[in-house]
């Protein structure tokens, strides 16, 4: 209890330094920070909430693992969504050969969610929002998420993406333009709170 | 109408995230208060950005972090049993000096033991037994029994006639050495001592020899006699 106490007051580049010592109270610390920012990185990119947490323990085991050859160069966080982003990568390269059952009979769920109207509209909203992002290729997916979930600078992006801002930018247009084509049928409805 | 200022189009993404600088952003604010075409995708862009910051944030059902422990602490346990420690020894480079090392130090032995090898018997006798040929009577100086209480030299030469033997428990060997046979007991004498390792024959009973040694006095309470001790060499005079 000491202990962890202790490490909570840490800054997290000490978090960091520890947790590369193999302090693993540290890299808890470190992985209730980050865990729910890189789930929802996680889940806007592969859209499925079962697989999502699978490549969200993988991608904090990597992370652990890979942690002694983290040299402080980039923000934790970036080097921690470069974790995330190349698992999700290899996820989309086997997804891609394989069809979940689910889609093809239906998770049964359907009924469910109908019973309660405005769960449900809320919830019809983010399944539109998400099926429109999920139209989207890849690394367009990619800069809408960091930009409009976690907030990123260009700049920020262009460290995790390893890219430039001009490509961020670039990226960040096209998404935008190809969401409106998909989404402007639904806007009003979409928008209206 | 088409607007062709492809340049100021690419500014549209970093002015709608506010990513321009402030001259940069007037420049682009000008031409838009003449462009329709730039004004009408700057606002597909904010409808779309409008809706992509609705983008739903989610958290997950069951919390992974024990599995990731888990793996965590059976990842580490097996880099310990399979994974040699990082010891510095091990480290390739200092594997290589100490083999090197090891190789220097190998060839110099076995070196050194050729040029042992080489070396006759007789040479390694020589060392070790003061033989005729090796020794040199020279350096020691010709004391008389009677004038060994006088004798200031280590090194000594003494002659006389083998009067008694005897073997100690040790395994040394002495002899009496006195001036005369069948004397009194009361004449002076000498102890010899034959020692281990120098190889020198005992002489017999009543023979006369010359013997080689280093002088010492015998203090002990039931001793306080001259000595020769260790005896270096003995050479026969009369059987």
């Amino acid at each position: 209890m000491v202990e962890n106490l202790k490490v909570s007051n840490l800054s997290e580049r000490e978090l960091v330094l520890a947790a590369q010592k193999g302090d693993i109270a540290a890299f808890k610390q470190l992985y209730e920070v980050y865990r729910d920012s890189t789930y929802n990185l996680i889940f806007h990119l592969l859209g499925n909430a079962a697989l999502s947490e699978d490549v969200l323990q993988t991608v904090f085991i990597k992370a652990f693992q890979a942690l002694p050859s983290f040299r402080f160069e980039a923000k934790f966080v970036s080097w921690l969504y470069r974790i995330a982003i190349n698992e999700c990568h290899t996820q989309q390269r086997r997804q891609a050969a394989y069809v979940p059952l689910e889609t093809i009979l239906g998770t049964g769920k359907e009924l469910e969610t109908s019973t309660q109207d405005f769960y449900h509209l809320q919830g019809q909203k983010q399944e539109i929002i998400q099926n429109a992002l999920l139209e989207l290729s890849p690394n367009l997916r990619e800069v809408v998420v960091l930009k409009y979930l976690d907030g990123f600078s260009y700049e920020e992006i262009s460290v995790v993406l390893q890219c430039s801002t001009g490509t961020v930018a670039s990226r960040l247009n096209r998404a935008l333009t190809q969401l409106e084509k998909y989404l402007q049928p639904l806007k009003k409805f979409l928008l209206e709170r | 109408m088409q607007c062709w200022r492809i340049d100021l189009q690419r500014k549209l993404p970093f002015y709608l995230h506010k990513e321009l600088s402030l001259a940069q952003s007037i420049k682009l604010e000008t031409h838009l208060l003449d462009c329709n075409f730039c004004r009408a995708k700057l606002a597909k862009l904010q409808s779309a950005q409008a809706l992509s910051q609705q983008l739903f944030k989610v958290t997950p059902k069951n919390d992974p972090w024990q599995a990731i422990e888990d793996a965590i602490i059976k990842q580490s346990t097996e880099r310990l049993v399979t994974q040699p420690k990082n010891y510095f020894f091990l480290k390739p480079n200092f594997r290589t000096a100490i083999w090197f090392i090891a190789g220097v130090i190998l060839t110099s032995f076995l070196f050194t033991s050729l040029i042992f090898v080489t070396k006759t018997p007789a040479n390694n006798e020589k060392e070790e037994r003061f033989t005729d040929a090796d020794f040199s009577a020279d350096n020691f100086r010709v004391v008389s029994i009677n004038e060994m209480p006088n004798n200031t030299e280590p090194h000594i030469v003494t002659e006389g006639y083998v009067s008694e033997i005897r073997a100690e428990e040790d395994g040394d060997a002495i002899f009496k050495l006195v001036e005369r046979l069948g004397e009194n007991q009361n004449q002076p004498f000498i102890v010899c001592e034959i020692i281990d390792p120098i190889k020198v024959n005992m002489p017999k009973i009543g023979s006369k020899v010359k013997v080689y040694g280093v002088s010492r006095y015998d203090g002990k309470s039931n001793h306080n006699w001259y000595e020769v001790h260790p005896v270096l060499n003995i050479e026969l005079v009369e059987h």
